[in-house]
């Protein structure tokens, strides 16, 4: 037959139905929306701390809950992509997970998760750096979101080519089934 | 091939003049008029040889290549033996670039463009050039000789002579720059840069001289001319802030009670002598430049009993004032005094017999504790255990209570345990006479600090106030329970691990305490480890102060009780300010960006500070977000509100003139407050970086300022340097020496990180004292030139570089270090001498550790004289320090000559050999 043999594109689509659609579950219900809203919050968050609407205190205590959830999940879609191997996907994270990781490491001594230490935070260069991060995560989320949104539509193309050549390659399947019922 | 500075003026007037001797020099008149030609080029030339930074503000900032010394040049080797006229071979190479101009036809290079032409604007009307002749050959003549005179190998004639002609070129120089009114010194031939009777600070010159500015002791600038534009700042590669000592002890301080206080309506600056008012009824506002209302109220004049003239307030005639705060102002109540202190009472502790001395001390001084007739005060010891003391009104006796439940503290009858002062004096001196004796036999080795601090918070949190902790042992129980970090191998190591907390228990209990108005107050008394580190955190975020007496003991080590003692009497009796904030305002433009000092910053331009004492000292630095074009004036302002007693604030208003011309911004650099701030700086630096990082950051900052003063002259051999920055070398070495940021010499990690929190609490006047310690020779006092204060003559010998150089065999000399005061004798003293002032006969008759508050009673002109003169050190400190005679011969020299900062010592270089590597650097 031609360049879709079912041999080909069965367990490619299963592979991609495991990792795309959960992923993109993931993305669309909690990551890309959630994840999306934290960073929009942390913007705001600190855009509230320079505009001194809020006590850094209050503030901190309100962020650093949000911070270890954020990279777990973030993590493992990523586990979902390296089990799946979506090598360019993983590629495209992978700096990222590093970042976090290095970012974590190197966080101030503090006995509860988080990152933002609320003596430190109303630096100057403390907050600036924390704002740019937050649009710049933002930023990178939004657009990985897009790229992921247009994975599994490229996979439903594929798998309504592949119904598509199912039925009308073979319509004699279909007859024959309804006559031995 | 005439060196460019010399042809440059030249070609603008006559093109046949060069090639004349240096000796003669272009006339001083063309000089005046040329330099405008002259100075863009050379600001060209700076910018492409190292563009200005572009990150935003002023940072510490460390470039890991460029530390490496540039090869040696041929006479590299004779540069530090030969003392300051050498370094002669880099001004060549320096040279090479500018002498390129010289070949381009037509005069000055016309042809290049001029990007800094509009930010440069010569100030014409600063002074005169000068015009006569005999002017110039007089500096030639200074500026010369050390070259004529210098010895120089045959082979090196060349050098020589060009040396020669730059020699004259600088001639030019001075001619120009004293048309600038200010003259550039050259470090490397200035051999004495301390000043003798001290510097100077600086203040600012306003137009409107009349005006009356913030006194430098309370609040500086490092720029005491603020650049207009971002830009210039940059260029001008200095940092920007201020520092602040804003609840000091004032003798002349006018306070105001109004029933409204005149406050800008938009930016809520209260009024002030740099306010302009626009006709009768309104004024505009020095920050904001709103223009608001006059109240009628305003109008009178307190003084005079008379309407109409708003200028006549004080509000309007002194830059500090305070006001007594009316309703509004307050969200309770005033607050009354409320103290509680937490005392060490483990085996340890109470073997050095700090109790002892801590509770008759209390008891002495119980009067003259600051509060009024509702001051409560209670007591919490700990070791293993928690123990209070019930001393409620209607108690006969004080009961103990010990609580063993560390790991979940509550308070027993808090009601009992804080009590009035008044009410219950007598439980309180029964209390405190009875307390040594009652742990005296204490076994618990083990201490539960974190248990203390969680019951002394229970305890006072209703109220807020302040918590004093003595603490000798490292706390090993409980929560917030350390362990040693402290490797002794790693003690002069250069990059010093742990100097960060080991545990977030103490700063999270500090920003508690900080919410409900309480300050710890931490007295350290340890001679093992203690974890100061991790410690300090519960004063630092807290508004409280530190106290480290490092190897206590009250017998073993006796000298240490005066100093703990006097300190503590300090600490009793100062004045206090319940739950403060400070607020900094700048003008429109300005921003503050990073804050220093014990405190916690509760949003961009307030400080929560629960208690604020007279001895703290702050920092901020600021940044140009705006330029400031049109602005003639910037403005800052401080207003910390406290309560003692009754609410008040305390307004402080500094102004600063604004120029958009480098040179000025450069002339005007304040070395010790950028000293201070950049000391600051560096501390921030050695706990988010290395140590490492921080001294280069520091070498960096110097030769940053150095170089940006050298691109901004048109030519200069040398090191160049203006003259209000001059010492900055001087005090950039004395800090990298000190305690705090030195390697090479073995220092305690608890010594070091006191030392850190010193550089960023201290006022600035005492952190100058212990980053360059001053040195008088005090065997030849004379009444000449002595000072008399309250029928006291106090001599006033002259400073001294710290140098065994001005050390004189014959000698006696007195080093101020701030905390110490040292007399260190020479072998070859007069016995005169020494029987005049220390009552002995003869050098060795000296006692071997002598320690007293001041020198020894003699009856004679000659001790009185130094008496007096040591009295007046003493007067200026917050409390009295320990004097201790040291003899040449005895071992604890050793703690004399580590102040010697000029000299070269354990891994760390000369002032010479900085000089010389800071000309490497600066380009």
């Amino acid at each position: 037959m031609d360049t879709f043999s079912q041999s080909e594109i069965i367990p490619r689509s299963c592979k991609m139905l495991g990792a795309i659609a959960v992923v993109a579950l993931l993305e669309t219900t909690d990551r890309g929306r959630k994840s999306g809203r934290d960073m929009s919050q942390e913007i705001i968050a600190f855009d509230e701390l320079k505009t001194d609407y809020k006590n850094p205190i209050d503030q901190c205590n309100s962020l650093n809950p949000l911070v270890l959830p954020e990279y777990g999940l973030h993590l493992l879609f990523n586990l979902l992509f390296l089990l799946s191997g979506e090598w360019f996907s993983l590629c495209l994270n992978l700096p990222l997970i590093a970042y976090h990781i290095n970012r974590y490491r190197t966080r101030p001594v503090m006995s509860g998760p988080g990152l933002y230490d609320p003596t430190s935070i109303m630096n100057h260069d403390t907050l600036n750096q924390c704002q740019r991060e937050g649009w710049i995560k933002l930023a990178f989320y939004l657009l990985a979101f897009f790229y992921y949104l247009y994975g599994i539509e490229y996979l439903l193309v594929l798998v309504i080519l592949f119904l598509c050549k199912y039925f009308v390659f073979a319509p004699k399947l279909l007859p024959t089934v309804s006559l031995t019922k | 091939m005439p060196p460019r500075g010399i042809s440059a003026p030249s070609m603008g007037i006559s093109p046949s003049l060069p090639k004349a001797s240096p000796l003669v020099g272009p006339p001083p008149l063309s000089v005046g008029t040329t330099t405008p030609a002259v100075s863009p080029v050379s600001q060209i030339n700076s910018s492409s040889v190292r563009p200005p930074p572009t990150s935003v503000g002023f940072q510490l900032h460390s470039r890991p290549t460029s530390y490496v010394r540039p090869p040696q040049s041929p006479l590299g080797t004779s540069v530090s033996s030969t003392s300051y006229s050498s370094g002669i071979s880099p001004s060549i190479q320096s040279a090479h670039p500018q002498m390129s101009f010289q070949n381009s036809p037509g005069g000055p290079p016309t042809g290049v463009m001029l990007p800094n032409s509009s930010t440069f604007n010569p100030p014409v009307s600063v002074g005169p050039p000068p015009t006569s002749k005999h002017s110039s050959s007089s500096s030639l003549s200074g500026n010369y000789s050390p070259y004529v005179t210098q010895q120089q190998p045959l082979s090196q004639t060349n050098v020589h002579q060009v040396s020669r002609q730059f020699g004259g070129m600088s001639v030019t120089k001075d001619g120009w720059n004293k048309g600038w009114g200010t003259a550039t010194c050259d470090l490397l031939q200035q051999k004495c840069v301390v000043p003798p009777h001290g510097v100077e600070p600086l203040s600012p010159v306003l137009a409107q001289e009349y005006l009356p500015n913030c006194s430098p002791d309370l609040f500086r600038c490092t720029l005491t001319k603020i650049p207009e534009t971002q830009s210039v700042l940059q260029k001008s590669r200095m940092p920007f802030g201020i520092l602040i000592h804003p609840f000091k002890d004032l003798e002349h301080l006018a306070v105001v009670s109004c029933n409204t206080i005149v406050r800008c309506r938009s930016c809520r600056t209260y009024i002030n002598p740099f306010v302009v008012f626009k006709g009768d009824r309104r004024w505009e506002c020095n920050l904001c430049f709103r223009v608001n209302e006059i109240p009628d109220e305003f109008l009178f004049d307190p003084l005079s009993r008379t309407y109409g003239d708003p200028s006549r307030r004080p509000e309007v005639r002194e830059a500090t004032i305070e006001f007594i705060a009316p309703q509004e102002y307050m969200l309770r109540p005033p607050q009354p005094a409320a103290y509680v202190y937490v005392l060490d009472v483990s085996r340890q502790a109470v073997e050095t017999g700090y109790l002892k001395i801590v509770c008759e001390t209390l008891l002495a001084y119980l009067d003259k504790i600051p509060g009024d007739r509702r001051t409560l005060i209670g007591f919490i010891t700990y070791s293993a255990t928690i123990q209070f003391y019930l001393m409620g009104e209607g108690l006969k006796n004080v009961q103990l209570i010990e609580v063993g439940e560390i790991n979940d503290m509550f308070v027993p009858s808090p009601e009992d345990l804080l009590v009035n002062l008044d009410e219950s004096r007598s439980l309180v001196e029964d209390l405190l006479d009875s307390l040594p004796e009652t742990h005296a036999n204490t076994v618990h080795t083990q201490t539960a600090l974190g248990a203390a601090l969680t019951a002394a918070y229970k305890l006072i949190s209703p109220i807020g106030g302040r918590i004093t902790v003595m603490s000798v042992t490292l706390p090993t129980l409980g929560p917030g329970a350390l362990k040693p970090r402290e490797d002794p191998n790693q003690r002069s190591a250069k990059d010093i691990s742990h100097l960060g907390p080991a545990t977030d228990f103490y700063k999270k209990f500090a920003l508690d305490c900080s919410g409900q108005q309480i300050a710890v107050d931490l007295f350290t008394l340890n001679s093992q480890y203690i974890d100061l580190a991790t410690l300090s955190g519960m004063s630092k975020f807290s508004g409280g102060c530190i106290y480290h007496f490092p190897g206590f003991h009250s017998e073993r080590n006796s000298p240490s009780v005066l100093p703990f003692r006097s300190c503590f009497i300090r600490y009793l009796t100062r004045k206090i300010g319940f739950e403060a904030v400070m607020r900094i305002r700048a003008t429109r433009g300005l921003a503050i960006t990073n804050f220093h000092g014990n405190f916690f910053v509760r949003s961009t331009d307030l400080l929560s500070l629960p208690n604020v004492n007279p001895d703290s000292g702050f920092g901020m630095q600021v940044n140009l977000e705006e330029p400031l074009h049109n602005i003639r004036q910037a403005c800052f302002q401080a207003a910390l509100l406290y309560t003692s007693r009754e609410r008040r604030i305390r307004v402080h208003t500094l102004c600063l003139p604004v120029t958009p011309n480098i040179h000025e911004v450069l002339n005007g650099g304040d070395q010790q407050a950028i000293v201070g701030l950049l000391a600051k700086m560096a501390v921030d630096k050695c706990l988010s970086a290395q140590m490492s990082d921080a001294r280069e950051a520091l070498v960096n900052a110097c030769c940053d300022a150095l170089s940006a003063y050298k691109a901004s002259l048109s030519s200069y051999s040398g090191l160049p340097a203006p003259p209000t920055l001059q010492m900055m070398p001087l005090y950039i070495l004395g800090l990298l020496k000190s305690v705090a940021l030195r390697h090479g010499l073995s220092t305690k990690l608890d010594d070091r990180v006191f030392a850190m929190c010193e550089l960023k609490s201290l006022p600035l006047c005492h952190l100058i004292q212990t980053i360059y310690p001053d040195l008088y020779p005090i065997h030849n006092l004379s009444e000449k030139g002595a000072i008399n204060i309250e029928d006291m003559v106090v001599p006033q010998p002259g400073r001294l570089h710290l140098s065994a150089e001005y050390i004189d065999r014959n000698g006696a000399y007195l080093l101020d270090a701030g905390c110490v005061i040292y007399v260190y004798i020479r072998g070859g003293i007069s016995p005169q001498w020494v029987n005049d002032v220390i009552g002995v006969p003869s050098f060795a008759a000296i006692p071997q550790p002598l320690y007293e508050e001041s020198l020894p009673f003699v009856d004679n002109a000659t001790s009185e004289l130094a008496r007096n003169f040591v009295v007046y050190l003493q007067k200026n400190k917050p409390f009295p320090v320990p004097v201790q005679i040291i003899r040449e011969d005895n071992p604890s020299r050793v703690l004399f000559i580590n102040y010697l900062v000029d000299d070269r010592s354990e891994g760390a270089r000369s002032y010479v050999e900085f000089l010389q590597f800071v000309k490497s650097q600066v380009k």
